[in-house]
């Protein structure tokens, strides 16, 4: 599987968040070819290229660039969302961490093909390190000319912004986002209308991922036909694959999109941890559905492939359980995550999710009664599409999944009164 | 009340950075905690003075936001992660090592100011699980005997 790195062509450069390191490699190659281009040109090019959005929904950046109205008399604006909080997802905290620069050549290419003049970078708080780095980076920027009124002496100005998220799961979806910049709660907004016509503060905005946008220079740099050349025909190019669990060697790992499942479990991860068997894997991080180790046996890696076997490639955080994990432990915490994380606008989320953690909290602990399994199998499709954004449906994902494919276990559970993987509580909540 | 000099300026750029005065209360309440220190109801009420908003704007967003420190802070701040993988790889066994040695709950400061334990939803630092942050220092590749080191240099009691 023959493959060039895209996102990581330079991560073995040592100081590579240094300006100067970037450049002695083929940084800003990709802000020069689009500088020499007209802005629709760009556009053109990273529609060509299938760019396909890494943040979770896969759609392609480009056709989300050209929604963009092009004659406005507001201003517009950029957002970069590098609030990754999903579960298991640590790719844009590397990326910023090591390699900042080629997200802010990426920045500053879509702020010239998309005539934006402010870009805010939203960043979550607990990502010191990548703050520091990116701050730092954008410094150099300014100071040499990159950023500013007059971008590369093109005439074209530019500033980017770095906002520090303050703790919340949802702004990590854009609407919420977006609020959260003008200052509000990070409560989501009903769609339409979309960013692109009515965004941060109720103007034109590209709400782009952190991966997505240091796709962009390479993209610029060698071409969209190149970038083809890697991942298969609907889902172009490479990704990151962020793996976590029970792995022998977890971590970021860049693939082409269609890399078999068994090929990054093996040949990168070095399998199951400790030699155990494969239970289970959540493809797509903690808001997908959880497919079983027979559904993954020869299971692709692209958007196509895993939606075909009922669940979501998303942001490509690969969750991995092996065969002592208790799925109800396992969906209890995280749907305690997402009662914690609800915003609370609307009531199917609001009370949807805590019911559901109640519910698995008490089968978990050995209170279980026999109609709780119908208990939750009625109540999941009233928190499904009911609500503004998907953080209910996300919640009732890995729950739904787990209930159908290991419905034994949480029947045991109730039986038996108690987790039979685990006797008592390990530590004691507030 | 009145904010020192530097507070007042890092404020002023923000206001040039954002459309809106309302924009500015995010990243100004930064400011005002690593230059004033904890968020008090008085300095809530000065911020938006200073901002030209009105206070439920600041309210607001405070109750929203878990970053902020308004109920002040333990010396050293451990924030522990308790999500899917952290908890695959043994969050459990970390976090009830780190009650039994400070005797306290998550959300609790100990009685000599020194240990805040917080439990953690996903940090972003899952390939080093179990992970965490002091202050503001990423902790990694948790386990009793690494945690229990830690603790032993910063002095911790052994059970309370």
């Amino acid at each position: 599987m023959a493959f060039e790195k895209v996102l990581y062509r330079n991560l073995h450069l040592e100081r590579l968040y240094d300006m100067d390191v970037y450049l002695s490699s083929d940084g800003y190659h990709g802000l020069a070819a689009a500088l020499e281009r007209k802005p629709d040109e760009v556009i053109e090019e990273v529609k060509a290229s299938g760019l396909r959005g890494r943040g979770g929904a896969g759609f392609p950046t480009g056709v989300k660039w050209g929604f963009l109205p092009k004659v406005t008399d507001k201003p517009k604006y950029l957002c970069v969302n590098a609030d990754e909080g999903e579960p298991g997802t640590f790719k844009d905290r590397e990326l910023m961490e090591k390699d900042p620069h080629s997200l802010l050549e990426g920045m500053i290419i879509a702020g010239y093909a998309l005539g934006v003049h402010k870009a805010f970078l939203y960043i979550r708080g607990e990502y010191h390190l990548a703050i520091e780095r990116c701050q730092k980076a954008i410094d150099q920027l300014y100071a040499r000319g990159y950023l500013g009124s007059n971008v590369c002496g093109k005439g074209f100005a530019l500033d980017i912004i770095i906002h520090k998220g303050a703790g919340a799961y949802i702004c990590g979806e854009e609407t919420a986002l977006i609020n959260s910049i003008e200052g509000k709660r990070g409560e989501p907004r009903l769609k339409p209308p979309f960013p692109a016509t009515s965004g941060l503060w109720a103007c034109p905005t590209v709400v782009n991922n952190v991966e997505t946008l240091c796709a962009v220079p390479w993209i610029l740099a060698y071409g969209a036909k190149r970038y083809r050349e890697f991942g298969t025909e609907k889902s172009p190019g490479t990704k990151i694959f962020s793996v976590s669990g029970c792995v022998s060697k977890p971590g970021n790992y860049e693939l082409p999109l269609g890399t078999p499942f068994k090929v990054l479990l093996e040949d990168y991860c070095g399998g199951v941890w400790k030699g155990k068997k494969l239970k289970g894997v959540i493809p797509g991080g903690s808001s997908v559905p959880l497919l079983s180790a027979a559904e993954c046996e020869d299971l692709n890696l692209d958007y196509e492939s895993v939606q075909a076997r009922g669940s979501l490639l998303g942001c490509g955080a690969v969750i991995v359980y092996d065969e002592d994990v208790c799925v109800v432990e396992a969906s209890l915490r995280l749907a305690e995550f997402y009662a914690h994380e609800s915003c609370g606008q609307c009531a199917p989320c609001r009370e949807g999710t805590h019911w559901l953690a109640q519910i698995l909290e008490r089968i978990e602990h050995g209170q279980g009664r026999p109609e709780d399994l119908p208990a939750i199998e009625a109540l999941l499709p009233h928190m499904k599409g009911m609500t503004i954004c998907v953080l209910a449906d996300s919640a009732a994902a890995v729950v739904e999944s787990t209930l159908k494919k290991f419905r034994n276990e949480y029947e045991a559970h109730i039986k038996h009164k108690g987790c039979p993987h685990k006797k008592e509580k390990v530590f004691a909540y507030a | 009340m009145n904010f020192k000099i530097e507070t007042v300026e890092k404020i002023n750029v923000i206001k040039g950075q954002y459309a809106t005065a309302q924009g500015c209360i995010l990243p100004a309440l930064y400011v005002l905690e690593e230059h004033e220190g904890q968020v008090t109801p008085e300095r809530e009420k000065a911020l938006a003075h200073l901002l030209d908003v009105p206070t439920y704007q600041v309210a607001e967003a405070l109750s929203f936001y878990t970053m902020y420190n308004r109920h002040g802070r333990g010396k050293h701040h451990f924030q522990l992660c308790r999500n899917i993988s952290c908890y695959l790889r043994g969050s459990d066994e970390v976090i009830a090592l780190f009650q039994k040695r400070l005797g306290i709950l998550p959300g609790e400061v100990s009685a000599d100011g020194k240990y805040e334990l917080e439990l953690a939803e996903c940090l972003g630092n899952c390939d080093h699980a179990p992970a965490g942050i002091l202050g503001k220092e990423d902790i990694n590749d948790l386990n009793c005997d690494k945690l229990n080191a830690l603790l032993d240099k910063l002095g911790a009691p052994h059970g309370v």
